[in-house]
């Protein structure tokens, strides 16, 4: 008689282990994976955000072919470029690349006054190269804030949100576009 | 009885297929690689396009598919076109070998939309280049149809030298296409074994409603009848790429 309920107290007690111990692993299994798809989605905003730099010092040439004075602007440029390269953080990437579409609406500010540059086959060429990057950014950070947002639900939900500290995963950051960065400074002399 | 309910039966099938197919803000029409819901594409170049448009997807597996539409309703083209050619799967999944060609009509801007597998072909200097070549002109004068057919048979073009190593016409000959006898294989097989299914049913009296139903759509132009909503390459793979125009 005791040993009988023993052991279904035993067996119910192993259940409940085997069911925890299995929610656990699912749990852990899924806010890998998510936090994988964020890092996957991160590098490919990086590897834009790198390209975006690279073509800036060609489209910063051309233009000086015709408007060498406008030293301001090209110094925002080359500040902000920097900055770009030297960021590591989703926030300093942020914010750098915000910085550097200011500086290049200056630039574009400056284009404006000369028409010859404007049609220059090769200035339109760089001008689709950078705005194509420009797009593959945003496209990059929307699927990005997508799955960042799908992993941060998943860490505050009940009851993920007790043992994701412990297996070590912490919200982490949307990239986030930086809405001033539309207002172009006006160029002054 | 059964006769009656069984017509009901396919009847609600050919319905909710039609119904499944209807997902998401736009869908594509039959012809998958021409919509033209702004119907400024003259019927000749509507039909030229579809051919090309289907010609290479089958012997490539690579889709060009080309959109005109009223309005934008506020968005911007580049987000509107990206989820567009997302949500329709344009392209194969292996590949990711689609194109989007979009044309907005009160906005007067246009766009095209490379697929992640062709971004080395049709990088975004080229495809800016292509809309200033083939597509400007025509545009500026509201010559629509005939400045989408051109940039459209551009990007074949491009697309079928990308995956093949050759231009388009070297290929391509048109009388060789299916549409042309009007019905397609598929659709005749599909209503022989039909018409037999219902015979068992029926004994064979004839006519009604839903014969004739499965008729017309297996004789329907253009080649599409046999595969009605089956074009979709599975593809979707676009990362942003591509060039727009304003006219």
């Amino acid at each position: 008689m005791k040993n009988k309920k023993l052991i279904i107290t035993l067996g119910i007690i192993s259940a409940i282990i085997v069911i925890i111990a299995g929610s656990l692993i699912s749990t852990y299994n899924s806010l890998n994976s998510l936090k994988g798809e964020v890092e996957e989605k991160q590098a490919v905003i990086s590897a834009q955000l790198q390209r975006r730099s690279d073509l800036i010092p060609s489209l910063v040439n051309t233009v000086k072919g015709y408007a060498a004075h406008e030293e301001s602007v090209y110094t925002a440029i080359a500040d902000a470029r920097s900055k770009l390269m030297g960021a590591s953080t989703t926030e300093e990437m942020a914010d750098a690349n915000s910085e550097l579409s200011s500086a290049l609406s200056r630039l574009l500010v400056v284009v404006e006054q000369y028409p010859a540059l404007k049609a220059n086959t090769n200035f339109i060429a760089l001008q689709d190269e950078l705005a194509g990057t420009e797009n593959r950014i945003t496209t990059a950070r929307n699927d990005y804030n997508k799955v960042a947002k799908e992993l941060n639900t998943k860490i505050r939900s009940f009851p993920t949100n007790l043992f994701a500290g412990m297996f070590g995963f912490s919200e982490v950051d949307y990239f986030e576009a930086d809405e001033t960065a539309k207002d172009a400074p006006l160029v002054s002399f | 009885m059964i006769k009656k309910s069984l017509k009901i039966l396919l009847a609600f099938f050919c319905f909710a297929f039609i119904l499944t197919t209807n997902s998401g803000a736009l869908t594509h029409t039959d012809e998958f690689f021409v919509n033209d819901f702004a119907n400024i594409i003259d019927s000749n170049n509507e039909r030229a396009m579809f051919q090309m448009g289907e010609y290479l997807y089958k012997s490539t597996t690579a889709q060009v598919v080309a959109v005109t539409i009223d309005s934008l309703d506020g968005k911007d083209i580049e987000s509107y076109a990206i989820s567009l050619a997302r949500e329709w799967g344009i392209g194969s999944e292996e590949k990711n070998n689609g194109v989007l060609l979009i044309l907005a009509l009160d906005e007067r801007e246009v766009r095209i939309e490379v697929g992640s597998g062709l971004e080395g072909a049709l990088n975004d200097a080229k495809c800016g280049r292509i809309l200033d070549t083939y597509g400007i002109d025509y545009f500026k004068q509201n010559n629509f149809s005939e400045g989408l057919f051109n940039v459209y048979y551009s990007l074949i073009n491009e697309v079928h030298l990308e995956e093949t190593g050759k231009p388009f016409n070297e290929d391509y000959d048109e009388t060789k296409t299916e549409s042309e006898a009007g019905f397609s294989i598929m659709g005749l097989i599909g209503v022989i074994v039909l018409i037999i299914i219902l015979r068992g049913f029926r004994g064979g009296g004839g006519g009604g409603f839903l014969p004739l139903f499965i008729l017309s759509s297996a004789f329907r132009g253009r080649g599409g009848g046999g595969f009605r909503g089956g074009f979709s390459g599975g593809g979707g793979g676009f990362s942003g790429g591509g060039s727009g125009r304003s006219f």
